[in-house]
């Protein structure tokens, strides 16, 4: 039982890597180059993070250009189609198409964890804070096109996440992460997911990667029956954990929000990552206040923003996770206030 | 009812959506003067030698209604933020890969400053040798979901104030003689709750307009888009399909009388398409609207591809629409009307 802060999904490319990156791309620079700048840059998130006591993060997923690239580069069975728009966002993904049934060989996402776990030792960070991201199965599957005549998309699911986020995830824990973080915006804004083939998955998963934390992160809505369904198996599984959007899912689901903080292990997006409009750490801190009060029996608190930060400028995503933790202290302050009175 | 402005053009007429790659010595000249080495006349001047030269490269290739390239716009919402007073900037966000924008932030009241593309439409049309030239300007929809609102206690708040200042930037073109105004619009689909009072506040943007208005939309939902194609106030959508392999082109049925600027080729990808391809795209458009109301043009603005890239797409669009066109000139259809 306790209050923390977490990070997740991809932090706002520096420019300066940005421009090293075009660089590379019209030869001006080599590929060693370019591995040292991305390695400064990864120093310099990880130094932030830590910093700022953040109690697990991502590596920032500097070398990312989306949610989803490199990962899918390494799925055989994927083609890579056009342009997509990411939700309603003014942010584009290149789509995958899934062709064939997909099968998969080295690890993409945690090949590039692995250098930021050697810089994280390096600079005297803490492994068990990292975590691995990678798109959930649902996000996976509502976000590509599935031309495989021998998937449906429930199929397809349970492969990808068999063969994908089983082997990244082991592969990950290798390394000594033991957070692996699932992006399920799908989950949090469709009405009608899949829930029992979801609730399924995510069990098998957690079931079979006892070592790790399964976090699955829904942002952009909320969908009560989904997060009902993730609090559930994160009170019989122990080792799943989720993330519920409270600045999209608006106060008037709170209520219910607060019988899933009951005993779980809950990520609370109390930050807007999609607005540089800073919140009030006051009303901020009031407000988890109010959800813990009414859950009347909380369990691991991660106060955290709701998408990825890279939706915002990289000076006002330093603004956010220094909010973060203002907010973060304050709860404290008045949770060790109201127990000692 | 569509209004004919008295103007031939060859049938299937072309044009492009916007942008052209910035020529290398201006992205020189940019970088010299961003770090204080040579002043704004120098640079001004380089912007109209790189709008002669894109103009002139489109004309050579073949292109009907050239644009000036934006030559002088970084970038589409950026542009016009930076010229009407009450925004703000933190940095860039990302768009898409390695791109990214300068997203501005809506900070106090609105106002218009002074007119935003006045001077480009006037430069254009001064160096053009073609009767219709293109002039485009971001829509007020597209600006206000592309910026992060502080100010406004709603967004449809904020974007009923952008269409008033984008009409009034209209009207200023209108009266100085432009003839083909294109309205970009690409998030205009990207909250179908808000497509409402959406389509509402571009039309504002219409208001009192008696040219040529164009509505570019892309890498959106058409379907959507499609339930209000008789409620828009523009005659021309120009909208992207190469980029879909030409997917969803049976939203064309529901245009009406309205016109289709048929993107044929893929602005996002290196590859150049051949003049076949092109050619078969615009036939299965005419499946679903007369080629009297076809224009063709690249699925969005070039920018972003390599100079070389840009224009050999432009050439092979041309190439392809050569084809159609001799096919429709053994049936007696050699020119299309411009209509407001």
């Amino acid at each position: 039982m306790g209050i923390y802060i977490m990070n997740h999904g991809i932090y706002p490319r520096p420019q300066g890597l940005a421009k090293a990156i075009s660089r590379y791309g019209s030869g001006k620079i080599s590929l060693e180059d370019l591995d040292r700048i991305y390695d400064k840059y990864t120093v310099r998130f990880l130094k932030l993070v830590e910093g700022l006591g953040y109690d697990r993060y991502s590596d920032g997923m500097l070398r990312w250009d989306d949610i989803f690239h490199p990962l899918i580069s390494g799925i055989e069975g994927v083609r890579v189609n056009g342009l997509r728009r990411f939700y309603d966002n003014n942010y584009f993904f290149r789509q995958p198409i899934v062709v064939n049934k997909i099968s998969y060989g080295s690890p993409i996402a945690a090949g590039i964890l692995g250098k930021s776990a050697k810089i994280a030792r390096e600079i005297g960070a803490s492994i068990e804070r990292l975590s691995l991201t990678l798109p959930g199965p649902y996000t996976m599957a509502m976000n590509s096109i599935i031309e495989a005549r021998s998937y449906n998309i429930d199929d397809f699911m349970v492969d990808y996440a068999d063969k994908v986020i089983y082997r990244e995830a082991l592969e990950a824990m290798k390394l000594g992460v033991v957070n692996i973080d699932l992006h399920e915006p799908s989950l949090a804004i469709s009405r009608n997911p899949p829930l029992e083939v979801l609730e399924k998955i995510y069990l098998d998963l957690a079931r079979r990667l006892r070592g790790a934390i399964i976090w699955v992160i829904t942002y952009f809505g909320y969908n009560g029956d989904a997060a009902s369904m993730l609090a559930r198996i994160s009170r019989n599984a122990g080792n799943l954990a989720f993330m519920i959007d409270l600045v999209d899912a608006g106060e008037k689901v709170w209520s219910d929000i607060a019988d899933h903080v009951r005993g779980t292990r809950i990520g609370l997006a109390i930050v807007d990552s999609r607005t540089t409009k800073l919140e009030s750490y006051r009303d901020a801190a009031e407000n988890v206040l109010r959800l813990i009060k009414m859950s009347r029996d909380y369990g691991d608190v991660y106060l955290t923003h709701n998408a990825s930060m890279e939706f915002l400028p990289e000076r006002v995503a330093v603004r956010k996770l220094r909010l973060l933790r203002r907010i973060a202290l304050r709860v404290r302050e008045r949770i060790r206030g109201s127990s000692t009175q | 009812m569509q209004r004919d402005l008295g103007i031939s053009l060859p049938a299937l007429p072309t044009s492009v959506i916007g942008s052209y790659p910035r020529p290398r010595w201006l992205r020189h000249m940019i970088r010299l003067r961003a770090a204080g080495r040579i002043d704004d006349k120098t640079l001004e001047e380089a912007f109209n030698d790189a709008v002669r030269i894109v103009v002139w490269e489109q004309e050579e290739v073949g292109i009907d209604i050239p644009s000036d390239g934006e030559m002088r716009r970084d970038e589409m919402v950026e542009y016009f933020a930076k010229r009407i007073d009450g925004f703000k900037f933190y940095g860039p966000v990302r768009v898409w890969g390695n791109n990214f924008f300068n997203k501005p932030a809506v900070v106090s009241r609105l106002s218009y400053r002074g007119s935003m593309v006045l001077s480009e439409y006037l430069f254009l049309r001064g160096v053009s040798r073609k009767r219709v030239v293109k002039v485009t300007i971001t829509g007020p929809y597209t600006i206000a979901d592309w910026s992060f609102n502080e100010h406004y206690s709603s967004k449809e708040e904020l974007v009923f104030e952008l269409a008033k200042i984008i009409n009034r930037e209209v009207i200023e073109l209108q009266h100085a003689g432009a003839l083909f105004i294109q309205v970009d619009e690409p998030a205009l689909t990207t909250h179908p709750e808000e497509m409402e009072w959406a389509v509402e506040a571009i039309n504002e943007v219409a208001r009192g307009v008696n040219i040529k208005l164009g509505l570019h939309v892309c890498y959106s939902d058409y379907e959507l888009l499609s339930r209000y194609f008789d409620r828009l106030s523009y005659s021309q959508l120009a909208l992207e399909f190469a980029n879909r392999g030409f997917r969803d082109l049976g939203v064309l049925s529901k245009l009406g009388d309205k016109e289709i600027g048929l993107g044929v080729v893929d602005v996002h990808r290196r590859s150049i398409e051949d003049p076949e391809y092109v050619a078969k795209a615009i036939e299965k458009a005419m499946s679903y609207v007369k080629p009297e109301r076809i224009y063709v043009n690249p699925d969005c603005g070039l920018k972003l591809l390599p100079r070389e890239i840009a224009r050999r797409k432009l050439e092979v669009m041309i190439a392809g629409v050569n084809i159609v066109r001799r096919d429709l000139a053994r049936r007696g259809l050699t020119e299309t009307r411009l209509r407001g």
